[in-house]
């Protein structure tokens, strides 16, 4: 018990920054009704300010700390003036994606400001051996006290704030509803940009506080986003008091599975600990709050919220297109360097995973984040069923498509009872969850030795990367791998263009639409829920077999979250409610045909092209927000609709007009 | 108007696969050496100017690594054809180590411009894009294929690979054809490849940890902290087996991957109770994050540093200087004077841009000593020969040794691990500001059982 005692204490530093980051995305959301999965990358803003004022400029403490607060509402008005404010009435995916490509763009700042190692921040209280306090023989640092105190004075200062000042009851009015708060006189801009620039000095004054704790680099401080999420949620995005306090037991409790990972008692994995309890973790406190919860975040009285773009059904022709595009491909791939065929086949992997994406966000507009969690379950199948099972081709891929369906039935469950930003919060901590505890166990997922996968044979018939085929060079990899994923891209495409058209199609959408308005005409919403989880699950895991079968090995980095984010923001970028989005998507995959062009032919370095990717996503959620591929096909129909007014035909516009 | 929105929407999409790609930095085909090809660097690294006006420290570093080489002073013929050694490393990403890119570099200079090449053939560094890896693991098959499908690529060094190099080495350690050498396996798999030719155990040294701690340290408790981390594996079991069978007790605790604190896992493993800590970091930053939490729990037993991260210079910046700490080495510290490590310092110093940070960034020197050594065994080989798995594997398995700056001795083929020549290594304790000394000989247990 003393040493539990003890652990809890030795808890509180990482505790504290879990819970002040869980405040900072309540007063974020309260205000703008965003979700900021950046707001750990800020607090990491506010602490390289710190330390440029402190360490490198040579500033006194306190000045040093004004003005990287300072800096952190500069922050904020710019993040609010350019962003939160044009996506005020943006779907929530939207909104979620753009704050990932903050995250993004702030993560290559600092890799580009600062280099990809930590630095020394500054500390705020002295630390060292001196600086302890004994604790049942144990020393406990006095500068996590301190911290973990200035988080529950600033949670409970902030509480008092919302509760009688004007611009905390403002808050809540225009949370509550946008509409009747303007009619009061109340301007829910406004109140958006105190908020932003309120979450945005808290989460960088945190940053400050704790950076000497810990590591100064780009992705500790911001990665501790996914249990601040947790904590948030626990209060409902509303309540400072428990998600602080849940944040604070989130990180305890951590703290405390380290601690019984030393002892003997827990269970094991080759002598190591079971990998990920801590996640799990996480992720059993989240769907066990969600489930509590069940009806989800309050819904902010937004006085216009879009809603996601439309999923207009398959152009004409739509088979014979497909087929021709696909013909058009497979000569490309036979004529392309080998370095390109290789990335077709994971261009092909990643269409194949955005399909899953256009099926059950842009059809049923369940919003999941563990598509690429579903592939990586399948990957990891198909290499244990060969390899360990024995289990020959194809069986072993249909059997690890099957599990991967399974993953998706579960994950369909919570969807019974949540919608929208909740169930995306909860997918994202399922897919941290099966990373870090299924992926990453020696058992059942990542092989430490990189778990190859032989390649498929058919009747004798080779078909992995060294298959003959007329007229090879022998450059590896042989065109056969690339054509059968190029066919098998079709044949999933043209099943969700089918599935679109079809009966089933319809009530995706109309769940998608209204969940009451469905139900009143006698969909099924459950069922369709459950058969969408389903569906896109299949679809996702037959790109997982395909990205496992292209490369040989199955690695648990190519399925982890932040991937799997950066698929659904590609995905979301091509356009997430149709099959053509998912193609644009699936070329700008990791490691996909536009990244090893801009690979081959330019000589800028991952840190530039990492910015201008996260500035690019941008962008385009705030300028493009239909996607790419029905921003272009829009703008090709105004181009043919003036070319035949000019002609003095009746164009497509006018007709529609 | 909307033209140029349609054409910034394609612009847009095209620049936002820059998210995920690999490292664009260094030229294709980027040859560092061919005699009389490449740019010098900046510095001279200590040299000296004898009254004849020769330089004294040149002199004495050729002289020393031709003495290991065998081979002729003066620069390779630049009209001969170059031996192409295919590059891949993790130059970017989250641990990048572009020094080990920067020393082998130099080594190809020094082998170029003054030790004659192999038999007056330049070797030439092919560093393909696709090989500049750090930025997601499918990188290593693309790597791996790139070099396989070079006709000029005839041998393939392969560095520091934490992220791409499963999937690399998955695709290259048994190839048949191209000789594979490196000094870090990652898995069992490397350590028994066919095709593969390690020099060290890398992290699998952990037979000859357990060893030093019995042995040197007289240990009979220690605190093992590792990052929780799957991956490290197969070094937990073969390490607390190795501390098992020598009759150490182990406390382990382990470091969560996104952990901003590392002192409750520290204070988990009870290091004051223990004879002696061992930290296993593989990051410069897990190395920061242990060696702070030590600090802060007054731990004074003595710490064992696995590996060489902790001797990154971002580890020195971030602590004020390097940690007291007992570091195991395969290859010269570059800090503490030897013939070897003193001619490997100058050529640093005389081709590389940043020689200090070069020598002291982790692994770096232990690859300026395996691109001497290659060019040792492609001599012996004769530069007229072909060079495939079959020629060259016979030379690298007859070596006996010694590493140019490392193993006193090297034999192939042992039960289990037979592509790796050795696992000794000798230990160095940090004493502060700058000053090293070895507190062991080379130890050589035998290898972990597989």
């Amino acid at each position: 018990m003393r040493e539990l005692i003890v652990f809890v204490l030795l808890g509180l530093g990482p505790a504290a920054l879990i819970a002040g980051l869980a405040v900072a995305l309540v007063v974020q959301y309260r205000g703008s009704g965003v979700i900021n999965l950046a707001a750990g990358a800020i607090a990491t803003f506010g602490a390289y300010a710190f330390y440029s004022l402190d360490s490198q400029a040579g500033w006194a403490a306190v000045p040093a700390i004004a003005g990287a607060l300072g800096l952190c509402v500069v922050l904020g008005l710019a993040l609010e003036l350019i962003l939160f404010r044009r996506l005020r009435s943006a779907p929530p995916l939207a909104k979620l994606v753009a704050s990932l490509g903050l995250l993004l763009t702030l993560q290559a700042v600092f890799v580009l400001a600062y280099g990809p190692n930590p630095r020394a921040a500054p500390a705020i209280f002295s630390q060292g051996s001196d600086s302890t306090v004994q604790v049942f023989g144990s020393p406990i640092p006095t500068d996590r006290l301190w911290v973990a105190a200035i988080v529950v004075l600033a949670t409970v200062l902030l509480s008092l704030v919302y509760r009688y000042t004007r611009i905390g009851l403002s808050t809540r009015a225009a949370a509550e509803n946008e509409g009747a708060a303007m009619l009061l006189g109340l301007e829910p801009v406004r109140v958006s940009l105190y908020n932003t620039v309120a979450a945005t000095v808290l989460a960088g004054g945190f940053g400050i506080l704790v950076a000497s704790q810990t590591q100064l680099d780009a992705s500790t401080i911001s990665l501790t986003i996914v249990p601040a999420l947790a904590g948030a949620l626990l209060g409902g995005f509303t309540s400072f008091a428990v998600s602080a306090a849940a944040g604070m037991a989130i990180g305890i409790g951590q703290t405390i599975l380290v601690y019984a990972q030393a002892r003997s008692w827990l269970p094991t994995m080759g002598g190591s600990p079971l990998p990920g309890v801590a996640p799990l973790f996480s992720f059993v406190v989240v769907v066990g709050a969600l489930w509590l919860r069940g009806a989800g975040l309050p819904t902010r009285g937004m006085l216009r919220e879009e809603r996601l773009p439309a999923a207009p059904e398959a152009p004409a022709h739509a088979v014979a297109k497909g087929i021709a595009l696909t013909v058009i491909a497979a000569v490309v791939l036979l004529i392309v360097p080998a370095a390109f065929r290789q990335a077709m086949m994971n261009s092909a992997a990643g269409i194949v995973i955005c399909l899953s994406l256009v099926v059950i966000v842009g059809y049923v507009g369940q919003i999941s984040l563990m598509q690429v969690t579903l592939a990586g379950v399948a990957a990891f199948a198909v290499q244990k069923l060969s390899v360990d099972a024995g289990i020959p081709f194809p069986l072993s891929p249909i059997l690890a498509v099957g599990v991967a369906v399974l993953f998706g039935l579960a994950a369909a469950v919570p969807s019974l009872r949540l919608r929208g930003v909740t169930l995306a919060i909860g997918t994202l901590a399922a897919a941290v969850a099966i990373e870090r505890f299924v992926f990453n166990n020696t058992t059942f997922g990542q092989d430490p030795s990189g778990s190859v996968l032989p390649a498929p044979d058919l009747f004798g018939l080779n078909l992995g990367p060294r298959a003959d085929f007329p007229g090879w060079d022998g450059t590896l990899p042989s065109p056969v791998p690339g054509l059968i994923c190029l066919l098998v891209t079709l044949g999933v495409a043209l099943f969700v263009v089918g599935l679109r058209r079809s009966t089933f199609g319809q009530h995706m959408l109309a769940v998608r639409s209204n969940e009451s308005a469905a139900a009143s005409e006698g969909v099924n919403v459950r069922n369709v829920k459950i058969a969408g989880f389903a569906i896109a699950a299949g679809i996702a895991g037959v790109g997982g077999v395909m990205a496992a079968y292209s490369v040989g090995t199955v690695n648990a980095a190519d399925f982890g979250v932040v991937i799997g984010l950066t698929f659904v923001a590609f995905a979301y970028l091509g356009g997430i409610t149709t099959v053509s989005g998912a193609i644009v998507a699936g070329t700008l995959v990791p490691v996909g045909l536009t990244g090893v062009a801009l690979q081959e032919w330019t000589s800028l370095s991952l840190n530039w092209l990492n910015l201008i990717g996260g500035v690019m996503l941008i962008y385009t959620i705030l300028f493009y927000p239909q996607g790419i591929a029905l921003a272009t096909t829009e703008q090709a129909r105004h181009v043919m609709a003036r070319l035949q007014r000019r002609r003095g035909e009746p164009g497509p516009d006018a007709v529609v007009g | 108007m909307f033209r140029w929105r349609v054409g910034t929407g394609i612009g847009v999409a095209a620049v936002v696969a820059s998210l995920t790609l690999a490292a664009c930095g260094s030229s294709d085909d980027d040859t560092t050496s061919a005699a009389g090809g490449s740019t010098p660097a900046a510095t001279t690294g200590g040299s000296t100017t004898t009254a004849s006006g020769g330089d004294a420290s040149r002199d004495a570093a050729v002289a020393e690594a031709l003495k290991y080489t065998g081979s002729t002073e003066g620069a390779a013929d630049a009209s001969k054809d170059p031996i192409g050694v295919g590059w891949a490393n993790d130059d970017e990403g989250k641990a990048p180590a572009p020094q080990i890119t920067a020393a082998v570099k130099a080594a190809f200079d020094f082998v170029n411009k003054d030790l004659g090449g192999v038999d007056g053939r330049p070797l030439k560094l092919i560093a393909d894009r696709q090989c500049v890896l750090g930025a997601a693991e499918k990188q290593g098959t693309s790597c791996a294929q790139a070099l396989l499908n070079n006709p000029a690529v005839d041998v393939i060094m392969v560095g520091y690979t934490p992220v791409g190099g499963r999937s690399l080495l998955a695709t290259v350690r048994d190839n048949g054809r191209v000789p594979v050498i490196g000094a870090i396996p990652l898995s069992p798999e490397d350590m028994a490849a066919k095709s593969s030719f390690f020099t060290s155990g890398g992290p699998f040294t952990v037979a000859t940890v357990a060893t030093f701690m019995k042995d040197v340290l007289k240990a009979k408790t220690a605190a093992e902290i590792w990052p929780d981390d799957p991956a490290q594996t197969p070094f937990i079991e073969g390490f607390e087996k190795s501390l098992e069978s020598l009759g150490i007790k182990v406390t382990s605790a382990y470091v969560p991957p996104d952990a901003t604190d590392a002192l409750a896992p520290v204070t988990a493993a009870r290091p004051n109770e223990q004879d002696v800590v061992n930290v296993n970091p593989f990051t410069p930053g897990q190395c920061i994050a242990d060696a702070k939490a030590l600090k802060t729990l007054g731990v004074d037993k003595p710490t064992i540093a696995v590996g060489s991260l902790c001797l990154d210079p971002s580890v020195k910046a971030e602590l004020g200087d390097y940690p007291k700490f007992i570091l195991n080495f395969s290859y010269p510290v570059p800090d503490i004077p030897a013939p070897q490590t003193d001619a490997m310092n100058w050529a640093l110093g005389q081709y590389s841009s940043d020689a200090d940070k070069v020598a002291h960034g982790f692994y770096a020197p232990q690859y300026f000593g395996l691109a001497l050594t290659l060019q040792k065994w492609l001599g012996e080989l004769g530069a007229d020969k072909d060079i495939d798995v079959k020629t060259l594997g016979p030379v690298i398995t007859s070596f006996t040794g010694p590493i140019w700056g490392g193993a006193p001795t090297l034999k192939f083929g042992s039960p289990g691990t037979p592509a790796v020549g050795s696992f000794a290594a000798r230990f160095a304790e940090y004493l502060g500001d700058g000053k090293w000394k070895y507190v062991s000989g080379w130890l050589n247990p035998p290898p972990p059982a597989s």
